[in-house]
């Protein structure tokens, strides 16, 4: 078991079911601490092992992207998250690609006509744990009216967002005072 | 000599052959037409603007492309000074002087014009400033940032209309008007700014007939 085993209890799953569908614009999850410590620590062993490739076009992002951890692609076809994903979503939901992105200094997703997300699920886990809001980097959600939504950052965290019709994202410039620190986090799809 | 533009800009600038002269060096500046003109207006003019957009209201602008301080178009201005400037920028005779340097046919009376206010940390992305009418873009700089202070004005080259990367940038100069031709491939963003030095300046567009 790798999963933070409160998250597997029938009667918090019903909560985290219900917490999903509350915000009606935008139904989103964020759970803290949601692998065990121990399963945590060697995925950032594992990142850390990993090779970025700068990715950049100025006029839409500036970022480094590498290919989906080994630990996170076992873990992501285990029942075990199956159960979960249907349980948090209702109905059987499974990860279609994704990548680990990794935003430093001067780094940014900006929002474009020719990379407009259709609707669908965001799956979010978190790996920055040394990060301040003050340093940008957030992950910033845009429905198509209303306010946007910056959903928190935080290291062994688990982020599901279902994106309706018109709702777009971006990752606010990071700046100067994140020094050499960097935010680092799995972003896929859930269908 | 024209009284009107001689009572805002240094007769060095207006002379016939410094006419020629900035006309060269606009259309010859790469990676697209721009100037960079120092000390451009006189000294007890700028000396009243900066004082006079001291009594303005900045609003925050924040989304995924900018973060800074911006007033509204001056258009509804009620400062007298403020008023001056821009009348005097949409004059018939500034607007000659603009049409000489950049051989653009541009239309007096219509200007955009504001200010902006970047503090540390505040940034804008590349862009083209691509928008109906727009003809010339420029800034009068009431700052100076040094390298170390970040706040360049950067120009960026482009490849197959894409922007790809910084080969100019202009540090804000106190009393600087920068300006350059806006096209599809006039790509250009503010460096962030690092520090305690603000970068106040005035900014818009001219526009074509």
């Amino acid at each position: 078991m790798v999963v933070n085993p409160q998250y597997l209890d029938k009667e918090n799953l019903a909560q985290i079911q219900s917490l999903f569908k509350q915000n009606k614009e935008l139904p989103s999850i964020h759970l803290h601490s949601f692998f065990e410590l121990n399963f945590y620590g060697k995925i950032l062993e594992e990142i850390s092992s990993l090779s970025f490739k700068k990715e950049k076009d100025p006029l839409t992002h500036s970022y480094s992207a590498a290919n989906i951890p080994r630990l996170l692609s076992s873990f992501f076809s285990s029942s075990e998250f199956k159960d979960f994903l249907f349980s948090v979503g209702g109905k059987r939901l499974s990860v279609i690609g994704g990548r680990l992105f990794s935003f430093s200094w001067k780094e940014y997703t900006v929002l474009h006509d020719t990379n407009v997300d259709k609707p669908g699920y965001d799956l979010i886990i978190d790996c920055t744990d040394d990060w301040d809001d003050s340093f940008g980097g957030s992950l910033i959600y845009v429905p198509g009216t209303g306010e946007y939504t910056s959903i928190p950052y935080r290291g062994n965290s688990l982020t599901i967002v279902q994106r309706k019709k018109g709702v777009q994202k971006f990752i606010k410039y990071v700046n100067t005072h994140a020094g050499k620190k960097k935010r680092i986090f799995f972003l896929g799809n859930l269908k | 000599m024209n009284d009107s533009l001689s009572s805002w800009i240094p007769s060095s600038y207006l002379k016939e052959t410094s006419l020629v002269a900035l006309k060269k060096s606009f259309q010859n500046n790469t990676p697209f037409p721009h100037l960079n003109l120092q000390n451009f207006f006189r000294e007890e003019k700028i000396k009243k603007i900066g004082e006079a957009l001291h009594q303005e209201t900045f609003f925050p602008k924040n989304s995924d492309l900018f973060q800074f301080h911006q007033t509204n178009d001056f258009k509804g201005s009620r400062n007298k000074v403020i008023i001056g400037l821009r009348t005097f920028l949409c004059s018939p005779e500034f607007v000659d002087f603009m049409q000489k340097i950049t051989g653009l046919t541009l239309r007096s009376t219509i200007i955009d014009l504001h200010a902006t206010l970047y503090r540390d940390t505040d940034y804008l992305l590349c862009h083209d400033d691509q928008l109906e009418g727009r003809k010339i873009a420029f800034m009068i700089y009431l700052s100076m940032l040094t390298k170390k202070d970040g706040g360049s004005l950067q120009l960026l080259s482009s490849k197959n209309k894409k922007p790809d990367s910084v080969v100019k940038e202009i540090y804000p100069c106190y009393n600087s008007f920068v300006f350059f031709k806006v096209s599809p491939t006039s790509f250009h963003a503010v460096d962030e700014v690092i520090g305690n030095i603000p970068r106040l300046a005035m900014g818009g567009w001219l526009h074509g007939r």
